[in-house]
């Protein structure tokens, strides 16, 4: 089974994954809540947070993982905290707040870095191309969207 | 000469020297001028040796020397100079910021900041004077002592020298024409001391840079420290509360992993016993009832033989009476002894049927008591499972209290332990944390200033070397300027020009002199700020290491403590699997012993019954077969004594005929009067009764007086009917009694008894109809008799009396006169059996009037014996629950509740509380068909408040009292056993499940009020359920969760949004509530799958704004930390003030005093929290603001959430 990184949205139905836009969520656009779901060999972890804190995650984990460190990130939405970090030729998924499919906390999975990489990177894309996508003028919202623009940025030019 | 001079000015600057070395003893210094002329100007001395002299003697003496003052004014103890010496036996020793600072205590942050740079340590300026006293050393009051430690190596400053302008020789040389004289003397000197200014001033800024850079080298020593200190406290608590974390939730998961298993292995071995107990009393019914069909089925096996074998014998007698009747014919008397023949066989023959019928009925009784016997031993041995069952499940639910209770105790006790272990540690980290981080900022601010002052220090003694040259170039240029005061200007100008080289030479050398000190000031800040961060760095590690240590002790505690009490839960549950499992067993192996030992024993008994039936039979075939073999020598016998009979014996049995003849005829006459008597009374009143019907009893009153007065008109027809009807009767009766008489003469088959009983009959015949009723009459005229019958209105009555009496006369004598009516006397003798029966009676009951008064009652004198037996003869109470109730009612009653263990008390109660005996008898109908008893129905009645209630309740509960009974004892009263019942749609054994996995009663008032507002919200009552299983059986858990949904019951909207607060405009306070309060929490905010942390219960939105306002103070105010993990690799950990940016932007949006989010900080509270803010930076919003550890901060699991939200949601 290939490597894939995805992200999903809670809305009233649930979390969507990889919704298009016709899928809104309910709540104002900072508490956008989601998921990124890792699957590799055959296993599914995932971690919640808010959308734009995992969108953030997604692209500083790509350029830190690139530079050869760690990456670590506390959950923004309720204590907990999640890293990636580089194992041989396997980055490995961990923390307190990476879930199982079973819906085990402290889960951990292994992916070879050079698919893990650029597909957290793609989904960390998809996820801002939607959030751009959606209507809304909260105050905040558009500074926020090109805060994560510019990690984007460094995150491509790690890839690089 | 001017070497002479400059001979003279080396001795005198060798001697200086030499004062210099003995500047302490207070001497006056030998100047040599080195020649007579003792005029010549002074000036010559070269600058070194001036500076020299300056040193040895002071600036007073050397002015003396220099221009001419008395030695006397020169003998001036050295002027105090800024600058310090290292060799003076004052200045030896090192600043105190030098000396190892005392050893912080164990935990404690250091006590004081590190002392200033060794400004002590200022390298000696060579040809400065000596100093007066070393008080430069910039120690500042308080200063710490306390060991600074930065690790990293301090900055060297550049302290090579830089470019000043040259002091000896840059500047022009005064020329003959204008240097000549005071005017190029005067351009000399101006030259010379621009020189020195410009150099002096370019040192005071190294010196000052110097200063600078190892003031920061400090600052950063120590605020390198406080980060690595804050990242090593947080490691450990980290550590601390992820130990604790992981073993409490260890051991709690194993708590309800193991009390699953107990508890679904009670009631999978319940279930099992049931099946075992009801598996085998089927069995042993069944045993019983196949014992009781062949004993049965034996009984009738013999009966049949019996009747079958005896009527064979019966018709082999008929036919030898026949047989001995024809024998018999032709012989004298022979008809008589035929008919004697036939009568005798016909007579054994019956008696032989009568032996096999009475055989067969006895074989059949032998059978059937047998029978019943083993139905009802089997009865009562499938009864007697039933306290197996009860002894069965009473073990299992023991082994299941007891290990529930055992797991729950060994769970808490180490989650107790461990938690206040916890708590401590994290109480001491938290306490280090504040000592230190204040501390080693103010260690840091104090080692800057000292460097500062330390280089102002410097500076101080560059300015006072300076100042002191200037004095001395003015002084020269005065000095020389008087002495060549008229000298030729040839000669002036050649003075000049010596006395100018000189000069530059000396102050070339003070140049580099002074040079020299400013670079050993820079190299002793250098290694003063080195030394400094060493000893922070050692100190702070010493600080830090034993709450290390205690943190990985407390770490490997709590993995061993988890490990040890997880093993003993697991034994524990083991073993109450085991004992559970181990009850069932047992039960199965003793019933089925108990089965198979009846089912034996049953069919022992059984042939031995058969085999005394066969007997019986047997013996009685053998004893009818005698009889058919004796009976024809019988006959014989009797038709010899039919022979031989004499005649006197034949007139006797003739008048015994006569007499019983008599007798008998007698009696038919009796009855035949008896039956017109009563047939003339029927025919009377059932027409009375028609007329009655049809017309009242006026009709019948008419009818009476008609046929009176028709008799009365027609008596004296009536009395010839009557007469005429008298003369056929008698005619009849004469025609009877001559045919008789006729029969007893002409018959020869009759004996000689029966012709006497012919003859008799006609006797009587005759004689009822010449002899009137008068002898009757006469013989009811006994005086006695006639009174005693008299008294009891009859003799029949007397006659029952007597035979009741059996005979006793004097016993009559006594009741009669105890008895007050002839209906009480009738009474005794139709209710009891006998006269004893009833004095036996009389005493058990107290009395004869309480006796009479329950025979009128009672149908039986035997059943009321039993009655009263059963109450314990007390006849009072009998009495009492008969005023209401009919016998029927009372005795059903008794018989149940003594049958059911009740006795007369209970039966007191049970009236009390239910009102009437067919109350009782209603209700304990309904508890013994469930399985329950008289003490159980009193239990219920005693719980409830009225029969009516009671009734209620059992409705609900399908009349299953035990139920009823078990969970009235689970609860504090019928109307919160009621609630719950309604939340419960009536289901007892769902409400009783609940509250044992509730905890038991304690939690009942609790669990109530939860299926309350669940209900109330809308939800179904069992919704409870999963909040029940979380609490594992654990009353105190129950209680803290229950707690709970009561607090989210009581939940408000919370503000929407929070005030500006510092550097933010506003704060999502709404969310911070609804996410993390339970005042305000908000179901739809979803759950996260590790769960949620909340504020102490009793947080509500303006505590919450609080502690966001004491967040945004310290990370507004120096001295806190916080921690981020968006900006590297590891968290990093910055001192306060900081701003918080959003997290999702890049690392270089952050500049100094702002970090990105978000942010952990521990607050004066004690609440660790995490803190986030949302764009735009300009003017950020404080987004998230939750609490991760602290005091009362609860971590509730996702699955707690949600079993919450089925109550309150």
């Amino acid at each position: 089974m290939p490597v894939s990184v995805q992200f999903a949205v809670r809305s009233e139905r649930g979390f969507d994954v990889e919704p298009g836009p016709e899928v809104v969520p309910d709540e104002p656009f900072h508490d956008w809540y989601g998921r990124l779901l890792f699957a590799a060999e055959g296993r599914e972890v995932f971690v919640e947070d808010d959308l734009t804190a995992l969108i953030a995650s997604c692209f500083e984990a790509v350029a830190r993982l690139s530079a050869g460190e760690d990456f670590g990130a506390y959950v923004t939405r309720y204590p907990g905290e999640y890293g990636l970090a580089v194992a041989g030729e396997d980055t490995t998924v961990s923390g307190p707040s990476i879930v199982d499919g079973a819906g085990v906390a402290d889960a951990v999975l292994s992916a070879p870095t050079v698919e893990l990489l650029p597909a957290l990177y793609e989904c960390g894309a998809r996820a801002l191309a939607y959030a751009r996508g959606l209507p809304g003028d909260e105050p905040g919202r558009a500074e926020t969207l090109d805060g994560l623009d510019g990690l984007a940025a460094e995150a491509r030019a790690a890839l690089k | 000469m001017r070497r002479s001079e400059r001979s003279g000015e080396a001795e005198t600057s060798a001697e200086a020297a030499s004062a210099r070395s003995e500047a302490g003893r207070d001497e006056r210094p030998v100047v040599r001028t080195g020649g007579p002329d003792t005029t010549r100007p002074r000036v010559l001395m070269q600058p070194r040796a001036i500076l020299a002299l300056q040193k040895a003697v002071g600036q007073r003496g050397m002015a003396t020397l220099l221009g001419g003052q008395s030695a006397g004014r020169a003998t001036v103890d050295a002027e105090p100079v800024p600058l310090q010496r290292q060799d003076g036996p004052e200045e030896a020793a090192p600043a105190p910021v030098a000396a190892p600072p005392p050893r912080p205590p164990a935990g404690g942050p250091p006590e004081a900041a590190p002392a200033a740079p060794p400004v002590s340590a200022t390298p000696e300026v060579p040809q400065a004077p000596p100093p007066a006293r070393a008080e430069a050393t910039p120690s500042a009051p308080g200063a710490p002592t306390a060991p600074p430690a930065p690790a990293s190596p301090a900055p060297t400053v550049d302290t090579a020298p830089a470019p000043t302008a040259p002091t000896t020789d840059s500047g022009p040389t005064p020329t003959a024409t204008g240097g000549g004289g005071p005017a190029g003397l005067e351009e000399r000197v101006t030259a010379r001391r621009t020189a020195v200014q410009a150099a002096a001033t370019a040192r005071r800024e190294r010196i000052r840079a110097s200063a600078t850079a190892s003031g920061q080298v400090v600052s950063t020593a120590a605020l390198t420290e406080r980060q690595a200190l804050q990242t090593s406290l947080t490691q450990s608590l980290d550590q601390v509360r992820t130990a604790f974390t992981q073993a409490r939730d260890g051991i709690n998961a194993q708590r309800r992993t193991k009390l699953g298993e107990v508890t679904d292995t009670a009631r999978t071995q319940n279930a099992a016993l049931d099946t075992t107990i009801d598996r085998h009393k089927t069995a042993m019914t069944d045993a019983a009832a196949a014992q009781a069909r062949a004993a049965r089925t034996a009984g009738e096996t013999e009966a049949g033989r019996a009747v079958r074998e005896c009527n064979t014998r019966a018709g082999r007698a008929r036919a030898l009476g026949e047989q001995k009747a024809g024998q018999y014919r032709e012989v004298e008397r022979g008809p008589r002894i035929g008919a004697e023949a036939r009568d005798m066989a016909a007579e054994a023959a019956r008696k032989i049927e009568d032996a096999g019928g009475e055989a067969a009925k006895a074989v059949r009784k032998d059978a059937a008591e047998l029978a019943e016997k083993f139905t009802g031993e089997g009865r009562d041995a499938a009864a007697r499972f039933e306290e197996a069952r009860t002894a069965g499940h009473r073990r299992i639910d023991g082994e299941r209290g007891t290990s529930t209770e055992s797991i729950n105790r060994s769970a808490d006790e180490a989650i107790d332990g461990l938690q206040r272990s916890h708590d401590r540690l994290v109480a001491d980290i938290g306490q280090q944390r504040a000592a230190l981080n204040p501390a080693l900022a103010q260690l840091g601010q104090a080692g800057a200033d000292g460097m500062a002052r330390q280089g102002e220090s410097a500076v101080g003694q560059i300015d006072a070397q300076t100042e002191l040259a200037y004095s001395s170039l003015d002084g020269f240029r005065e000095r020389v300027a008087s002495t060549l005061a008229g000298a030729p200007p040839q000669a002036c100008e050649q003075v000049l020009e010596e006395a100018d080289q000189e000069l530059s030479s000396s102050l070339g050398e003070f140049d580099a002199a002074q040079e020299d000190q400013v670079l050993q000031v820079g190299q002793a800040m250098d290694a003063g700020a080195a030394e400094a961060a060493g000893r922070i760095g050692a100190g702070t590690a010493q600080a830090t290491e034993p709450l290390s240590r205690a943190a990985s002790d407390f770490e490997a505690r709590c993995a061993d403590t988890m490990s040890q009490t997880n093993g003993g839960i697991a034994d524990t549950a083991r073993d109450a699997v085991d004992g559970m499992t181990g009850a069932v067993t047992d039960v199965d192996r003793e019933s089925a012993r108990a089965v198979t030992e009846a089912d034996a024993s049953w069919a022992r008994q059984l042939t031995e019954a058969q085999g005394q039936m066969a007997r019986k039979v047997d013996d009685t075939i053998g004893a009818q077969e005698r009889v058919v073999t004796e009976l024809g020598g019988k006959i014989d016998e009797r038709a010899r004594e039919i022979q031989d009979e004499s005649w006197l014996s034949r007139a006797a049995n003739f008048i015994g005929g006569i007499l019983v003849g008599f007798l008998l005829e007698l009696w038919d006459f009796v009855k035949v009067l008896l039956v017109i008597i009563l047939v003339v009374l029927a025919v009377v009143l059932v027409v009375a009764l028609i007329i009655l019907a049809i017309g009242g009893i006026g009709l019948l009153l008419e009818v009476i007086a008609a046929v009176a007065a028709a008799i009365a008109a027609a008596a004296a027809v009536i009395k010839v009917v009557l007469l005429v009807l008298a003369v056929i009767g008698i005619a009849v009766l004469v025609v009877i009694a001559a045919w008789r008489v006729y029969q007893a003469w002409i018959r020869d088959d009759l004996s000689d008894y029966e012709r006497g009983k012919l003859v008799g009959r006609s006797i009587f015949d005759i004689v009822s109809i010449v002899i009137p009723g008068r002898v009757l009459k006469f013989l009811s005229e006994a005086k006695w008799l006639a009174r005693l019958a008299e008294s009891l209105g009859g003799g029949t009555r007397f006659v029952m009396l007597l035979i009741w009496a059996r005979g006793d006369i004097a016993a009559v004598r006594v009741i009669i006169a105890d008895l007050q009516t002839i209906e009480e006397i009738m009474l005794a003798v139709r209710r009891t059996a006998s006269i004893t029966e009833f004095m036996e009676l009389r005493a058990l009951l107290g009395g004869t009037p309480r006796l009479l008064r329950l025979l009128r009652a009672a149908p039986s004198a035997a059943e009321l014996r039993v009655v009263v037996t059963a109450l314990g003869g007390d006849g009072a109470l009998l009495e009492q629950l008969l005023s209401g109730s009919t016998w029927t009612e009372v005795a059903q009653m008794v018989r149940a509740v003594t049958a059911a263990g009740g006795d007369a008390a209970l039966i007191r109660v049970m009236i009390a509380r239910a009102g009437t005996v067919a109350e009782v008898n209603r209700l304990l109908g309904i508890v013994t068909a469930s399985g329950g008893d008289a003490a159980m129905l009193g239990r219920l009645l005693a719980g409830t408040a009225t029969p009516a209630e009671l009734t209620g309740l059992l409705t609900r509960l399908r009349n299953n009292a035990p139920l009823l009974d078990e969970l009235i004892t689970l609860t504090d009263d019928i109307p919160q056993l009621s609630r719950m019942l309604t939340a419960l749609g009536n289901d007892g054994t769902r409400l009783r499940t609940l509250i044992a996995g509730a905890g038991g009663k304690p939690s009942s008032a609790l669990l109530a009020d939860l299926m309350d507002i669940a209900v109330g919200r809308g939800h179904a009552g069992a919704d409870v359920a999963d909040l029940v299983t979380l609490s594992g059986g654990n009353a105190a858990e129950f209680q803290r969760l229950g707690a709970m949904a009561r607090a989210l019951h009581a939940r408000t909207l919370p503000p929407a949004t929070g005030p500006a607060l510092g550097p933010y405009s506003g704060s999502n306070l709404a969310h911070m509530c609804d996410e993390h309060t339970l005042a305000h929490y908000n179901f739809a905010t979803g759950v996260n799958p590790t769960g949620q942390t909340f504020w102490p219960p009793h947080f509500t939105a303006a505590e919450v704004q609080a502690e966001l306002q004491s967040a945004v103070t310290l990370l507004d105010n120096a001295g806190a930390m916080a921690t981020t993990r968006t900006m590297g690799a590891t968290p990093v950990t910055l001192p306060t003030p900081l701003r918080v940016l959003n997290g999702g932007q890049s690392n270089a949006v952050v500049t100094h005093g702002t970090i990105k989010g978000p942010v952990r900080i521990m607050l004066p509270s004690g609440f660790e929290v995490q803190f986030g803010t949302l764009q735009p930076n300009a003017s950020p919003v404080i987004g998230q603001f939750f609490p991760v550890a602290g005091p009362g901060v609860q971590n509730l699991t996702q699955a707690l959430i949600d079993a919450l939200r089925l109550i309150v949601g």
